[in-house]
């Protein structure tokens, strides 16, 4: 989460104090539109840095500084693009002799044209670097690589500063290499000690860190508070996991426990489909709550749900077709129903020492497979709860379908891995495709599928308590770590 | 964050504004008021966090619940009251006093005890106070039950001491049922645990109703050994127990209350969501918001003209013959190509996905100078889904430098191929 500005500090090219220098810091460079803003959007985890696909988008050094309590573990710096590295480099071509001047040079350059609006972004850019700041150099692969690159590569190197180059291959949807990659990436190995390849919009949580531990390496004083910054960002990351489970079992229970009121004042089908209409909302307004707070956990706050989950939502959520999309088939419900019935058997048999010969399992099994293959066309209980003349009330909920339940369990862990994956450059909407839906729940390993059934059916029965919400809050997290790791095995390596 | 409030000190102002953050989100009971929870962002302690329920809607039901061991009291009272009256008016019936103010608590006692501080489980009547449950609620629950409990002994002694002290009472026992009467002596003896005021089995006998002619007047003499006896028995059997196990209780409740997060998840979730994370970004410079870049669409052509020109990052070889290639050396070899040539060429071919530059802005400002620029923006067929955020950029690129050149569309078969330095 970015905390606001303190406006006073401001962004000086004069070397930093020897306390100073020990603090990382490092300056995201590059030309214009190569992905530098969404590289720091990333490492922040701050969606209001200003991220566009249009060319120059950043006018402004910026810098952002990671703060454990009060204290700072490093900072980074989004800067504007290089506007004329050719020309910059060949003003101070002309004035430094040998390459001991050249250091010297720049800093006079930046002296010189500062106020000079040509040369705005140019000044903006190297002024970080020459207080002190280390490089990371930021290109599309998409883009050819030519003089003026060259150019700026050369003027890096002036700088004398450690650094590293990250290519970024943005612009690929399927992110595969870009097209120039292997042009790349001789060209920058000449310049930088390390070459990376890094997606600000899709490289997991594992590969951010990746790229602060290299970052750690090309300047040994920096490392350990580098080091420091990754370990935190870890319990960070732990803790948002366990407070997103903890929401997730919230959110179970009170969906799937919900009960409707109903005082009698029509015909029984009036009033259930009032009532559906009313429970509906319900429903929509817990989903909507789990999504923002979810999303605010994991440090979006721009979030565009608006578009696939939209549509989803304007249907009734009790629509059977809904249920396919987001649940499981029926036949595989059916068979992993009964192995959450024999688990909950077991249970009796354990309790009984082995005396009931395994008949709870059997008959656990046994029900849990017919309750899951004939789960009802109704997902809601309807009945009438009070019958006191003048005050008869009918009921709607709890929720008494499996299918529907797992169908609800569907759509909070996929918003939970949605905000969960998704990268702080992002500014897309939060897309589905329909292929997805269809094999999300399907995808877990069966082991997890019945115990989350397990859950399931208790939770239809009744609330749960301390115990097993953290019984249930484990196997959630345990979910999700296996939602990750197939994000993160469909992302090809940096190296 | 406004000024903290004062911290809570008791366990009961505690559990107190526990409910109150428990009952103000409106997940947690569909009926209970939506009130919005206390603006508590940035508190670090568990304390400050409680303190904050104090702006939240108090839980009601929970002052009847500090008043059960007056209820326990007033139960002591009326049950020794009953037992003066009944079953025949002429004193207090041992057996049933001991029914009432011995076996009763003690199986009570017993069963909270092991239910609630072993199992950690809540007296049935918490439902009637809270929906929630969790083991700091539990805990206070079964302190209020050792509390009402030991009320309704303490009661009942005192009750019958002032009885003692203001009337005559007499202590009786009697039974239709033989085999009680044969352990009576004992279950006494038994009952006193080997200390002081173990009635002789003369005593107790003397005792029975009807076992020696004017009982009654011959039992008053016994009265301040019996009620000493009984003080005794529940001191021994009840109050102590009960002590013992409210200390323990209290020191339970104490120690899980300051844990009290980790015993309950909506809690915990409502602590840490008013928690400022440890780790954070801090930005040093205020947001910067984007800036509105004019819109409109650039004519499209389909053929690329004739005429020769300047190419930009752009393989010459697709492009007019003639045409002169720029941006591949020095800026100064560029800027002479310009001066030298633009009064003759015209035409600028770019790469629609160029990304546009101050170097290329310089040198059109400087071929408007001498000739008339024109930019042909060229895109492969691939490359139609992006021209949008081309054209986009490309017209903030010109508004940015102060540039009029007229701008133009090319779309070719295949990739429009960016060109490599060398």
């Amino acid at each position: 989460m970015t905390q606001p500005a303190s406006p006073t500090d401001s962004l000086r090219s004069q070397p930093r104090s020897d306390a100073q220098a020990t603090l990382p810091m490092f300056a995201v460079v590059g030309h214009p539109n190569q992905g530098k803003s969404s590289v720091v959007s990333t490492l922040v985890q701050d969606d209001h840095i200003a991220v566009s696909p249009v060319s120059g988008t950043t006018r402004q050094a910026h810098q952002y500084r990671l703060m454990l309590g009060e204290d700072t573990l490093y900072e980074l710096v989004d800067t504007p693009g290089f506007q004329r590295p050719r020309q910059v480099l060949d003003w101070c071509a002309a004035r430094s002799e040998q390459a001991a001047d050249r250091p010297r040079a720049l800093a006079t350059f930046v002296t010189t044209h500062k106020q000079d609006p040509r040369f705005a972004d140019d000044c903006a850019l190297l002024e970080p670097i020459l207080a002190g700041a280390g490089i990371v150099y930021v290109v599309d692969t998409d883009q050819p690589f030519d003089a003026a690159f060259e150019a700026e590569l050369t003027l890096l190197s002036w700088s004398g500063q450690p650094r590293l180059a990250l290519l970024n291959p943005m612009s690929r949807a399927d992110n595969e290499p870009g097209r120039h990659e292997a042009s790349w990436r001789p060209a920058l190995q000449q310049y930088f000690s390390l070459v990376r390849v890094f997606n600000p919009l899709l490289a997991p949580f594992e590969q951010h860190l990746t790229l602060l531990r290299g970052m750690a390496e090309i300047h040994p004083p920096w490392r350990e508070s580098l080091l420091r910054g990754i370990d935190a960002l870890q319990q960070q990351r732990r803790a948002r996991h366990q407070q997103a489970a903890d929401l997730l079992v919230d959110y179970l229970q009170a969906v799937l426990r919900f009960e409707l009121q109903l005082p009698v004042s029509g015909p029984r089908e009036a009033l259930h489909n009032a009532g559906l209409n009313q429970y509906n909302r319900e429903l929509q307004r817990h989903e909507r709550q789990l999504q923002d707070t979810l999303a605010r956990l994991y440090g979006h706050r721009q979030l565009d749900w608006a578009n696939e989950w939209q549509s989803l939502r304007s249907n009734d959520l009790t629509d059977a077709h809904e249920w396919r999309a987001w649940g499981l088939p029926r036949k595989k419900l059916a068979s992993l129903s009964a192995g959450a019935g024999a688990l909950g058997g077991l249970a009796v048999d354990a309790a009984t020492g082995g005396t009931s010969l395994f008949l709870g399992t059997l008959v656990g099994g046994a029900l849990g497979g017919l309750a899951g293959g004939f789960a009802g066309r109704h997902p809601l209980t309807f009945e009438l709860v009070s019958r006191v003349p003048g005050y008869e009330m009918w009921q709607l909920g709890p929720v008494s379908s499996l299918e529907f339940a797992t169908a609800l369990t569907g759509r909070a862990l996929r918003i939970w891995y949605q905000v969960r994956v998704r990268n702080h450059a992002r500014r897309d909407a939060l897309l589905l495709a329909s292929q997805e839906l269809a094999h999300w729940l399907d995808g877990l390993p069966r082991k997890q599928q019945v115990q989350l059934l397990f859950w399931l059916r208790k939770l239809l029965k009744r609330r749960l308590d301390e115990t097993e919400k953290g019984q249930l809050q484990t196997l959630l997290l345990a979910l999700g770590e296996q939602m990750e790791l197939d994000n993160e095995s469909s992302q090809p390596p940096t190296s | 964050m406004t000024a903290s409030p004062t911290q809570p000190t008791s366990t009961t102002h505690q559990l107190s504004l526990g409910l109150r953050w428990l009952d103000a989100d409106a997940d947690a009971n569909a009926n209970a008021n939506e009130s919005a929870p206390a603006d508590c962002r940035g508190v670090t302690q568990w304390q400050d966090f409680l303190a904050y329920g104090e702006r939240l809607p108090a839980p009601h039901r929970l002052k009847l619940a500090r008043l059960w061991p007056l209820l326990g009291a007033l139960n002591g009272v009326l049950a020794l009251s009953g037992l003066l009256v009944w079953p025949d008016g002429s004193g207090i019936h041992l057996l049933l006093f001991l029914l009432a103010f011995w076996a009763t608590p003690l199986l009570l006692m017993l069963w909270t005890a092991l239910a609630g501080l072993v199992a950690g489980r809540s007296p049935w009547w918490k439902i009637l106070v809270t929906p929630h449950s969790d083991r700091v609620i539990s805990l206070w629950f079964v302190r209020q039950s050792l509390l009402a409990q030991s009320a309704f002994c303490l009661a009942g002694l005192a009750w019958l001491w002032l009885m003692l002290l203001t009337r005559q009472v007499i202590f009786y026992w009697s039974t239709s049922i033989a085999a009680i009467s044969t352990v009576v002596a004992p279950l006494f003896q038994g009952l006193s645990l080997g200390l002081a005021a173990v009635p002789d089995s003369a005593r107790i006998n003397a005792a029975e109703a009807g076992a020696i002619t004017g009982w009654q007047g011959d039992l008053l003499a016994d009265t301040w050994h019996w009620a000493l006896w009984l003080s005794q028995v529940l001191a021994l059997w009840l109050l102590i127990p009960m002590a013992v196990l409210l200390a323990v209780c209290q020191w339970q409740l104490v120690r899980t209350q300051t844990q009290w997060p980790r015993w309950n998840q909506r809690l915990r979730l409502r602590y840490e969501q008013c928690q400022e994370p440890a780790l954070s970004y801090r930005a040093l410079q205020p947001e910067q918001p984007l800036t509105e870049a004019p819109a409109g669409p650039y004519p499209i052509i389909s053929d690329l003209p004739a005429a020769p020109g300047f190419a930009w990052q752009l393989d010459t070889a697709q492009l007019p013959s003639g045409t002169l290639n720029l941006g591949s050396g020095g800026y100064r070899d560029d800027q002479q190509a310009v001066l030298t040539r633009g009064s003759q060429l015209h035409n600028w071919y770019i790469a629609a996905s160029a990304v546009p530059t101050g170097d290329l802005a310089d040198l059109l400002q400087l071929h408007a100078g001498t000739g008339r620029p024109q930019l042909f923006l060229v895109y492969g067929s691939d490359d139609a889904a992006r021209i949008d955020t081309w054209q986009y950029s490309w017209r903030a690129f010109l508004a940015a430098n102060g540039l009029n050149t007229p701008v133009s569309l090319v779309g070719i078969e295949g990739e429009a191929k960016g060109d490599q330095a060398p």
